[in-house]
Protein backbone atom coordinates (compact mmCIF):
# COMPACT_ATOMS: atom_id res chain seq x y z
CA UNK A 1 0.00 0.00 0.00
CA UNK A 2 2.73 2.76 1.11
CA UNK A 3 4.76 1.41 -2.29
CA UNK A 4 1.27 2.25 -4.34
CA UNK A 5 1.16 5.55 -2.85
CA UNK A 6 4.84 6.31 -2.74
CA UNK A 7 4.70 5.44 -6.83
CA UNK A 8 1.93 7.01 -7.70
CA UNK A 9 3.04 10.47 -5.44
CA UNK A 10 6.99 10.25 -6.32
CA UNK A 11 7.69 13.86 -6.21
CA UNK A 12 5.81 14.18 -2.93
CA UNK A 13 7.40 11.58 -1.88
CA UNK A 14 10.95 12.28 -2.43
CA UNK A 15 10.68 16.11 -0.89
CA UNK A 16 8.73 14.34 2.42
CA UNK A 17 11.69 11.85 2.56
CA UNK A 18 14.52 14.44 1.73
CA UNK A 19 13.07 16.77 4.78
CA UNK A 20 12.60 13.59 7.08
CA UNK A 21 16.21 12.99 6.75
CA UNK A 22 17.62 16.50 7.10
CA UNK A 23 15.27 16.78 10.05
CA UNK A 24 17.21 13.77 11.47
CA UNK A 25 20.66 14.89 10.49
CA UNK A 26 19.79 18.23 11.85
CA UNK A 27 18.74 16.46 15.34
CA UNK A 28 21.81 13.74 15.07
CA UNK A 29 23.91 16.87 14.47
CA UNK A 30 22.81 18.96 17.56
CA UNK A 31 22.92 16.40 19.90
CA UNK A 32 26.70 15.22 19.26
CA UNK A 33 27.78 18.98 18.64
CA UNK A 34 26.37 20.06 22.15
CA UNK A 35 26.50 17.51 24.42
CA UNK A 36 28.15 17.83 27.38
CA UNK A 37 27.66 21.78 26.46
CA UNK A 38 25.62 24.20 28.33
CA UNK A 39 23.19 26.41 26.42
CA UNK A 40 24.71 30.25 26.89
CA UNK A 41 22.34 32.90 26.22
CA UNK A 42 23.86 35.73 24.18
CA UNK A 43 22.65 39.50 24.19
CA UNK A 44 24.66 42.31 22.02
CA UNK A 45 23.77 45.90 21.99
CA UNK A 46 24.90 46.71 19.14
CA UNK A 47 23.49 43.38 17.29
CA UNK A 48 26.59 43.70 15.30
CA UNK A 49 29.32 44.40 17.42
CA UNK A 50 31.98 41.55 17.13
CA UNK A 51 31.66 39.43 19.75
CA UNK A 52 34.35 36.31 20.80
CA UNK A 53 34.64 34.35 23.42
CA UNK A 54 38.18 32.73 23.80
CA UNK A 55 38.92 33.92 20.67
CA UNK A 56 35.80 32.49 19.05
CA UNK A 57 32.77 34.35 17.09
CA UNK A 58 30.03 33.83 18.42
CA UNK A 59 26.60 35.85 17.68
CA UNK A 60 23.48 37.13 19.31
CA UNK A 61 21.56 34.12 20.37
CA UNK A 62 22.36 31.01 21.88
CA UNK A 63 26.18 29.40 22.41
CA UNK A 64 26.32 26.27 23.35
CA UNK A 65 29.58 26.29 25.43
CA UNK A 66 31.65 23.73 27.25
CA UNK A 67 31.67 24.54 31.18
CA UNK A 68 34.57 26.80 31.86
CA UNK A 69 36.30 30.04 32.32
CA UNK A 70 35.79 32.18 29.23
CA UNK A 71 37.35 35.21 27.99
CA UNK A 72 34.61 37.56 26.10
CA UNK A 73 35.55 40.10 23.96
CA UNK A 74 33.15 43.07 22.52
CA UNK A 75 34.33 45.63 19.97
CA UNK A 76 32.67 47.83 17.20
CA UNK A 77 33.80 51.35 15.82
CA UNK A 78 33.05 53.81 17.81
CA UNK A 79 32.10 52.62 21.12
CA UNK A 80 34.59 51.19 23.76
CA UNK A 81 36.10 47.95 23.70
CA UNK A 82 34.17 45.53 26.58
CA UNK A 83 36.51 42.74 27.80
CA UNK A 84 35.33 40.30 30.98
CA UNK A 85 34.84 36.47 31.82
CA UNK A 86 32.46 34.02 32.51
CA UNK A 87 32.12 30.66 34.04
CA UNK A 88 29.55 28.50 32.66
CA UNK A 89 28.45 25.61 34.66
CA UNK A 90 28.55 28.00 37.54
CA UNK A 91 25.00 28.76 39.51
CA UNK A 92 23.44 32.26 37.57
CA UNK A 93 25.66 32.48 34.65
CA UNK A 94 23.78 31.36 31.49
CA UNK A 95 23.80 34.62 29.88
CA UNK A 96 26.41 36.78 27.63
CA UNK A 97 24.49 40.01 28.32
CA UNK A 98 27.12 43.54 26.64
CA UNK A 99 25.73 46.89 25.40
CA UNK A 100 28.78 48.79 24.55
CA UNK A 101 28.96 52.18 26.17
CA UNK A 102 29.01 54.74 23.03
CA UNK A 103 32.47 56.82 22.03
CA UNK A 104 32.00 58.55 18.95
CA UNK A 105 29.27 61.34 18.20
CA UNK A 106 27.65 58.20 15.69
CA UNK A 107 27.73 56.08 18.05
CA UNK A 108 26.11 58.36 20.89
CA UNK A 109 23.40 58.95 18.20
CA UNK A 110 23.02 55.74 17.54
CA UNK A 111 22.70 55.09 21.18
CA UNK A 112 20.22 58.27 21.70
CA UNK A 113 18.04 56.65 18.56
CA UNK A 114 17.69 52.67 20.32
CA UNK A 115 17.50 53.92 24.07
CA UNK A 116 14.95 50.87 23.69
CA UNK A 117 18.02 47.93 23.49
CA UNK A 118 19.86 49.65 26.71
CA UNK A 119 16.68 49.84 28.89
CA UNK A 120 15.49 46.10 27.92
CA UNK A 121 19.44 45.36 29.20
CA UNK A 122 19.32 47.11 32.89
CA UNK A 123 15.65 45.50 33.00
CA UNK A 124 17.84 41.92 32.55
CA UNK A 125 20.46 42.99 34.67
CA UNK A 126 18.36 43.81 37.29
CA UNK A 127 15.43 40.65 37.51
CA UNK A 128 19.16 38.42 36.89
CA UNK A 129 19.99 40.52 40.23
CA UNK A 130 16.67 39.82 41.97
CA UNK A 131 17.38 35.82 41.02
CA UNK A 132 21.13 35.85 42.63
CA UNK A 133 20.30 37.73 45.29
CA UNK A 134 17.13 35.81 46.23
CA UNK A 135 19.93 32.16 46.13
CA UNK A 136 22.29 34.15 47.99
CA UNK A 137 19.76 34.68 51.10
CA UNK A 138 18.02 31.53 50.98
CA UNK A 139 21.34 29.84 51.33
CA UNK A 140 22.54 32.13 53.59
CA UNK A 141 19.58 32.94 56.06
CA UNK A 142 21.78 34.35 58.75
CA UNK A 143 22.23 37.58 56.41
CA UNK A 144 19.24 38.97 57.37
CA UNK A 145 20.15 39.43 60.79
CA UNK A 146 23.81 40.55 60.13
CA UNK A 147 25.68 42.14 60.82
CA UNK A 148 25.32 42.67 64.66
CA UNK A 149 27.14 44.64 66.40
CA UNK A 150 27.20 45.43 70.51
CA UNK A 151 29.70 47.49 72.66
CA UNK A 152 31.59 44.09 73.19
CA UNK A 153 31.41 42.11 69.50
CA UNK A 154 30.34 42.44 66.16
CA UNK A 155 29.19 39.83 64.00
CA UNK A 156 29.33 39.81 60.38
CA UNK A 157 30.22 38.32 56.99
CA UNK A 158 31.81 37.74 53.82
CA UNK A 159 31.85 36.46 50.96
CA UNK A 160 33.33 33.11 50.40
CA UNK A 161 35.60 33.25 47.44
CA UNK A 162 36.51 29.37 47.89
CA UNK A 163 32.97 28.42 46.53
CA UNK A 164 32.75 28.81 42.92
CA UNK A 165 28.53 29.30 43.00
CA UNK A 166 29.33 32.28 44.88
CA UNK A 167 26.28 31.64 47.72
CA UNK A 168 28.95 30.78 50.19
CA UNK A 169 29.58 33.17 53.18
CA UNK A 170 32.11 33.26 55.89
CA UNK A 171 30.60 35.15 59.33
CA UNK A 172 33.19 36.98 60.80
CA UNK A 173 33.34 37.64 64.34
CA UNK A 174 35.43 40.78 65.63
CA UNK A 175 35.60 40.17 69.80
CA UNK A 176 36.77 41.68 73.03
CA UNK A 177 39.11 40.01 74.27
CA UNK A 178 37.22 36.78 76.23
CA UNK A 179 33.95 37.50 74.50
CA UNK A 180 34.45 35.66 71.20
CA UNK A 181 32.65 33.00 73.30
CA UNK A 182 29.48 35.05 73.54
CA UNK A 183 30.17 36.04 70.41
CA UNK A 184 29.43 32.63 69.24
CA UNK A 185 26.37 31.98 72.17
CA UNK A 186 25.31 35.10 70.03
CA UNK A 187 24.76 33.35 66.57
CA UNK A 188 22.45 30.59 68.35
CA UNK A 189 20.67 32.73 70.34
CA UNK A 190 20.05 34.16 66.81
CA UNK A 191 18.58 30.53 66.19
CA UNK A 192 21.90 29.13 64.12
CA UNK A 193 24.01 26.11 64.69
CA UNK A 194 27.73 27.30 64.49
CA UNK A 195 28.63 24.14 64.24
CA UNK A 196 27.15 24.19 60.31
CA UNK A 197 28.75 27.54 59.48
CA UNK A 198 32.00 29.19 58.40
CA UNK A 199 33.38 31.50 61.11
CA UNK A 200 36.71 33.56 61.48
CA UNK A 201 37.69 35.13 63.83
CA UNK A 202 39.30 38.36 62.70
CA UNK A 203 42.37 40.15 64.97
CA UNK A 204 43.11 36.81 66.77
CA UNK A 205 45.16 33.87 66.46
CA UNK A 206 44.47 30.46 67.73
CA UNK A 207 47.31 29.68 70.74
CA UNK A 208 46.88 26.08 70.00
CA UNK A 209 47.48 25.81 66.26
CA UNK A 210 51.04 27.59 66.79
CA UNK A 211 52.00 24.74 69.42
CA UNK B 1 -31.21 -32.05 60.80
CA UNK B 2 -30.15 -34.20 64.28
CA UNK B 3 -28.60 -32.00 67.23
CA UNK B 4 -25.57 -33.32 66.50
CA UNK B 5 -25.53 -32.83 62.75
CA UNK B 6 -26.16 -29.14 63.65
CA UNK B 7 -23.23 -29.22 66.27
CA UNK B 8 -21.00 -30.60 63.77
CA UNK B 9 -21.61 -28.21 60.94
CA UNK B 10 -21.83 -24.82 63.57
CA UNK B 11 -17.96 -26.22 65.02
CA UNK B 12 -16.64 -26.50 61.10
CA UNK B 13 -18.18 -23.49 60.11
CA UNK B 14 -16.29 -21.95 63.26
CA UNK B 15 -13.33 -23.42 62.74
CA UNK B 16 -13.00 -22.75 59.07
CA UNK B 17 -13.97 -18.62 59.93
CA UNK B 18 -10.86 -19.02 62.38
CA UNK B 19 -8.80 -20.72 59.62
CA UNK B 20 -9.42 -17.35 57.22
CA UNK B 21 -8.78 -15.08 59.70
CA UNK B 22 -5.62 -16.35 61.06
CA UNK B 23 -4.56 -16.65 57.08
CA UNK B 24 -5.79 -12.89 56.28
CA UNK B 25 -4.21 -11.75 59.73
CA UNK B 26 -0.71 -13.63 58.91
CA UNK B 27 -0.99 -12.89 55.25
CA UNK B 28 -1.15 -9.21 56.61
CA UNK B 29 2.07 -9.14 58.24
CA UNK B 30 4.95 -8.40 56.48
CA UNK B 31 8.69 -9.54 56.58
CA UNK B 32 11.45 -6.90 57.89
CA UNK B 33 14.45 -7.29 57.21
CA UNK B 34 16.69 -5.84 60.83
CA UNK B 35 20.02 -6.02 60.95
CA UNK B 36 21.66 -4.84 64.23
CA UNK B 37 25.15 -3.51 64.85
CA UNK B 38 25.66 -4.89 68.02
CA UNK B 39 25.62 -8.54 69.47
CA UNK B 40 24.26 -7.66 72.56
CA UNK B 41 21.58 -5.44 71.53
CA UNK B 42 17.66 -6.24 71.63
CA UNK B 43 15.17 -4.13 70.24
CA UNK B 44 11.61 -3.39 70.70
CA UNK B 45 9.14 -2.35 68.40
CA UNK B 46 6.32 -0.22 69.24
CA UNK B 47 3.41 1.08 67.93
CA UNK B 48 1.97 4.22 69.04
CA UNK B 49 -1.57 5.33 69.63
CA UNK B 50 -3.66 8.19 67.77
CA UNK B 51 -3.14 10.56 70.35
CA UNK B 52 1.07 9.48 69.82
CA UNK B 53 0.51 8.85 73.96
CA UNK B 54 0.31 5.25 74.45
CA UNK B 55 2.84 3.20 72.74
CA UNK B 56 1.95 -0.52 72.16
CA UNK B 57 4.89 -3.34 71.84
CA UNK B 58 4.02 -5.25 68.87
CA UNK B 59 7.38 -7.30 68.72
CA UNK B 60 10.91 -8.27 69.64
CA UNK B 61 13.89 -8.55 68.02
CA UNK B 62 16.86 -9.79 69.65
CA UNK B 63 19.17 -10.79 66.43
CA UNK B 64 19.48 -9.82 63.25
CA UNK B 65 17.01 -11.50 60.99
CA UNK B 66 13.68 -10.84 59.94
CA UNK B 67 10.45 -10.45 61.53
CA UNK B 68 6.81 -10.39 60.28
CA UNK B 69 4.73 -7.40 61.27
CA UNK B 70 1.58 -5.64 60.24
CA UNK B 71 1.80 -2.70 57.48
CA UNK B 72 2.15 0.37 59.66
CA UNK B 73 3.91 3.13 60.97
CA UNK B 74 6.43 1.85 64.45
CA UNK B 75 8.77 3.25 66.68
CA UNK B 76 11.97 0.51 67.15
CA UNK B 77 13.08 1.48 70.68
CA UNK B 78 16.33 -0.84 71.95
CA UNK B 79 15.88 -2.06 75.20
CA UNK B 80 17.79 -1.64 78.39
CA UNK B 81 19.99 0.89 79.85
CA UNK B 82 22.64 0.55 77.84
CA UNK B 83 21.94 2.26 74.57
CA UNK B 84 20.58 5.46 73.90
CA UNK B 85 16.60 4.97 74.68
CA UNK B 86 15.77 7.56 71.39
CA UNK B 87 13.42 5.51 69.08
CA UNK B 88 13.93 5.23 65.61
CA UNK B 89 11.30 5.24 62.78
CA UNK B 90 10.13 2.63 61.18
CA UNK B 91 7.48 2.28 58.09
CA UNK B 92 6.35 -0.85 56.84
CA UNK B 93 5.31 -1.21 52.95
CA UNK B 94 5.39 -3.92 50.97
CA UNK B 95 7.80 -7.07 51.17
CA UNK B 96 10.99 -5.05 50.72
CA UNK B 97 11.37 -3.12 54.06
CA UNK B 98 14.75 -3.41 55.93
CA UNK B 99 15.96 -1.47 59.17
CA UNK B 100 19.70 -1.02 60.36
CA UNK B 101 19.64 -0.34 63.90
CA UNK B 102 22.90 0.78 65.59
CA UNK B 103 22.57 3.10 68.57
CA UNK B 104 24.25 5.20 70.43
CA UNK B 105 25.22 4.27 74.26
CA UNK B 106 23.08 6.34 76.75
CA UNK B 107 24.59 9.34 78.80
CA UNK B 108 24.38 7.07 81.88
CA UNK B 109 26.29 3.97 80.38
CA UNK B 110 29.10 6.64 79.06
CA UNK B 111 29.10 8.13 81.85
CA UNK B 112 29.82 4.76 83.74
CA UNK B 113 32.91 4.60 81.17
CA UNK B 114 34.29 7.73 82.03
CA UNK B 115 36.23 5.77 85.18
CA UNK B 116 39.19 7.71 86.83
CA UNK B 117 41.33 6.03 84.74
CA UNK B 118 39.94 7.22 81.33
CA UNK B 119 39.81 10.35 82.55
CA UNK B 120 43.82 10.60 83.76
CA UNK B 121 44.18 9.12 80.39
CA UNK B 122 42.63 11.94 78.41
CA UNK B 123 44.03 14.50 80.46
CA UNK B 124 47.28 13.29 79.74
CA UNK B 125 46.56 13.60 76.31
CA UNK B 126 45.85 17.17 75.88
CA UNK B 127 48.80 17.72 78.81
CA UNK B 128 51.11 16.18 76.32
CA UNK B 129 50.07 17.74 73.16
CA UNK B 130 50.02 21.27 74.11
CA UNK B 131 52.76 21.06 76.61
CA UNK B 132 54.00 25.13 76.33
CA UNK B 133 50.70 26.63 76.89
CA UNK B 134 48.49 23.70 78.67
CA UNK B 135 49.71 25.35 81.97
CA UNK B 136 47.56 27.66 81.26
CA UNK B 137 44.28 26.60 80.91
CA UNK B 138 42.23 24.35 83.14
CA UNK B 139 41.35 20.92 81.62
CA UNK B 140 37.82 20.26 82.52
CA UNK B 141 36.04 17.40 82.86
CA UNK B 142 33.68 16.59 79.65
CA UNK B 143 31.95 13.76 78.18
CA UNK B 144 32.15 10.82 76.24
CA UNK B 145 29.82 10.16 73.39
CA UNK B 146 28.84 7.89 70.73
CA UNK B 147 29.79 4.27 71.51
CA UNK B 148 32.58 5.93 73.89
CA UNK B 149 35.12 6.42 71.42
CA UNK B 150 34.67 10.15 70.74
CA UNK B 151 35.01 12.38 73.75
CA UNK B 152 34.29 16.14 74.04
CA UNK B 153 35.21 18.88 76.38
CA UNK B 154 36.49 22.12 77.21
CA UNK B 155 40.00 23.82 78.23
CA UNK B 156 39.37 27.49 79.98
CA UNK B 157 41.59 30.03 79.87
CA UNK B 158 43.15 30.98 83.70
CA UNK B 159 42.56 34.61 84.12
CA UNK B 160 44.71 36.36 86.83
CA UNK B 161 41.48 38.28 87.59
CA UNK B 162 38.04 37.18 88.29
CA UNK B 163 36.71 40.53 86.09
CA UNK B 164 38.71 39.19 82.98
CA UNK B 165 36.43 36.89 80.80
CA UNK B 166 38.58 33.96 79.82
CA UNK B 167 38.17 32.42 76.25
CA UNK B 168 37.05 28.86 76.82
CA UNK B 169 38.19 26.29 73.68
CA UNK B 170 36.59 22.75 72.75
CA UNK B 171 38.36 19.85 72.28
CA UNK B 172 37.62 16.45 70.64
CA UNK B 173 39.62 13.16 71.05
CA UNK B 174 39.11 10.27 69.58
CA UNK B 175 40.18 6.03 70.94
CA UNK B 176 42.09 4.73 68.07
CA UNK B 177 43.65 1.22 68.64
CA UNK B 178 42.98 1.64 72.55
CA UNK B 179 44.88 5.44 72.37
CA UNK B 180 43.46 8.67 72.93
CA UNK B 181 44.04 11.18 70.22
CA UNK B 182 43.65 15.07 69.39
CA UNK B 183 41.60 15.38 66.25
CA UNK B 184 42.40 18.94 64.99
CA UNK B 185 43.24 21.47 67.52
CA UNK B 186 40.82 23.11 70.41
CA UNK B 187 39.29 26.26 69.09
CA UNK B 188 36.66 28.29 70.34
CA UNK B 189 33.90 26.71 67.73
CA UNK B 190 34.22 23.34 65.66
CA UNK B 191 32.33 23.63 62.56
CA UNK B 192 32.25 20.80 60.02
CA UNK B 193 34.32 22.42 57.89
CA UNK B 194 37.23 22.73 59.63
CA UNK B 195 36.73 19.23 61.31
CA UNK B 196 35.79 17.26 58.62
CA UNK B 197 36.85 13.76 60.07
CA UNK B 198 34.68 14.33 62.86
CA UNK B 199 30.89 12.95 62.86
CA UNK B 200 28.75 16.45 63.52
CA UNK B 201 26.94 14.95 66.28
CA UNK B 202 30.18 15.24 68.10
CA UNK B 203 30.64 18.62 67.10
CA UNK B 204 27.57 19.50 68.13
CA UNK B 205 27.84 18.21 71.41
CA UNK B 206 31.47 19.67 71.90
CA UNK B 207 30.00 23.35 70.87
CA UNK B 208 26.72 22.96 73.39
CA UNK B 209 29.45 22.40 76.59
CA UNK B 210 28.91 24.62 78.81
CA UNK B 211 31.29 28.20 79.38
CA UNK B 212 33.41 27.24 82.73
CA UNK B 213 34.68 30.37 84.38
Amino acid sequence: MISEFVRQHKITSLITGVIILALVGYFAYTSITRAGKEPVSVYLVPGDATLTVNGMSIGAGTAYLTPGSYTVKASKDGFEDYSGTITVGKPNTTTIDIALTPASDTAKQWAKDHQNLYLAREARAGQKANQEGEAFSDANPITSQLPYSNFLYTIGYQADTSDPSGNSIIVTIDALQGYRNAAVQKIRDMGYDPTTLNIKFRNYVNPFSHE
Amino acid sequence: MSKKAFILIITALIAIGAAITALMYYNSLKPVAFTLKDPDLTVSVYRTSNDGKDETKVAAVSSSGTAHIAEGDYTVRPDGDTYDPSGISLSVRGNDTKITIDPDYSATHLSSLLTDTEKTALNTTISQSYPQIINQYTINTGQLTKKGEWYVTTLTEKVADNRDMPDTYRVVLHKENNTWKIIGAPALVLTTKNYKDVPVEVLKKANELPYQS
